[in-house]
């Protein structure tokens, strides 16, 4: 009998392309975000809102994780940004290879900001970084504020938390309170951005944080 | 389920080094998973069986996964805790200067075969 040691990360493949994607967009001079949620969060829409305030002004591409549909990557394209679309096909999160595929697809040397829409789900894509600049969840209201109790990893491996549809709290009967306090006693160092992709309240403040991001690339 | 992938990852390690070490059949593979290494260790079980049936290599073979919890320390005042109290806020001194000591873990061990 033969004892074998190997003591090696599960996720080590995926880490080393990861930061090869990483490194082929700080080549690009691109700042690049990982967007994740549950489904139904509002993704797209805040997607569809930013497209419509940057877009005279930058160029926006998108990689659009989904399970089988291509419904959202038209949704951004109508939106004017490029769009690549990756039906996962059943898979519940996107890997950083096969967002490095799609990176392929994309004239990078004309890209400004790069968003990667990640599959619906708070569980799997955690542990599945791609090698963006940022990485960046989205908690609508309507989801309820038990969710970064229940999900710690994927809140911790954020930078920024949009917590979204805020016009529907009064309805709901609660306070962004019980939504920042939530998701800090997970994470307290982490952004908190309370926005409505509805009515457009607190989204300057979001475009805001990815310009900041894209100088602060452009100034490396 | 993306413990599929993951176990695909695992065996794709056990199997190049069994190669090398030139081992014919595994009769076990070691993992460790963390309560926030974001893994469901029946599910990599499920995914082992799924994924190894019918390959001589691993005839036999079980899986053996040592779970653990998360635990965490306070950097201001050095208090602990583990599992169900574990928080990412000081209990003691309200820091947020938490750091996790374990329960990210998600690595394939070793595994023994002949």
């Amino acid at each position: 009998m033969i004892k074998v040691t190997l003591m090696k990360k599960v996720l080590e493949g995926n880490e080393d392309a990861a930061e090869a994607n990483r490194q082929r967009m700080k080549d690009a001079r691109i700042f690049s975000v990982d967007m994740m949620s549950s489904p139904g969060s509002g993704k797209t829409t805040i997607l569809e809102r930013t497209l419509d305030a940057l877009v005279a002004d930058l160029n926006i591409a998108v990689v659009q994780g989904d399970v089988y549909t291509t419904r959202d990557a038209e949704r951004v394209e109508a939106r004017g940004a490029r769009a690549v679309q990756i039906n996962t096909e059943g898979a519940c999160h996107l890997d950083a290879t096969v967002v490095g595929e799609a990176l392929g697809d994309l004239d990078l040397s004309d890209t400004d900001i790069l968003f990667v829409e990640n599959v619906g789900n708070l569980i799997c894509p955690a542990g599945f970084e791609l090698g963006t600049d940022q990485r960046v969840m989205v908690l609508g209201v309507t989801e309820g504020s038990d969710k970064p109790e229940k999900y710690p990893a994927m809140f911790r491996r954020c930078s920024v938390v949009l917590v979204n549809k805020i016009d529907l709290l009064p309805v709901l009967g609660m306070d962004l309170a019980d939504f920042t306090d939530a998701i800090r006693s997970v994470n307290p160092e982490i952004e908190i951005l309370p926005v409505s992709a509805l009515t457009g309240e607190g989204m300057e403040a979001w475009y805001q944080w990815l310009k900041d991001g894209l100088i602060a690339r452009r100034e490396e | 389920m993306h413990e599929f992938s993951l176990m695909e990852e695992v065996l794709r390690a056990v199997r190049d080094s069994a190669r090398e070490e030139d081992i014919r059949r595994i009769h076990r593979v070691q993992m460790t998973v963390g309560a926030m290494g974001c893994a469901f260790p029946p599910a990599l079980e499920t995914a082992f069986s799924v994924l190894t049936e019918g390959d001589p290599l691993f005839q036999g073979a079980a899986l053996e996964i040592v779970e653990r919890a998360v635990r965490v320390r306070c950097a201001t005042c050095g208090w602990e805790a583990i599992g169900r109290d574990a928080r990412f806020v000081c209990e003691e001194c309200g820091s947020s200067e938490v750091e996790i000591l374990a329960g990210e873990e998600l690595t394939v061990d070793g595994y023994e075969g002949e």
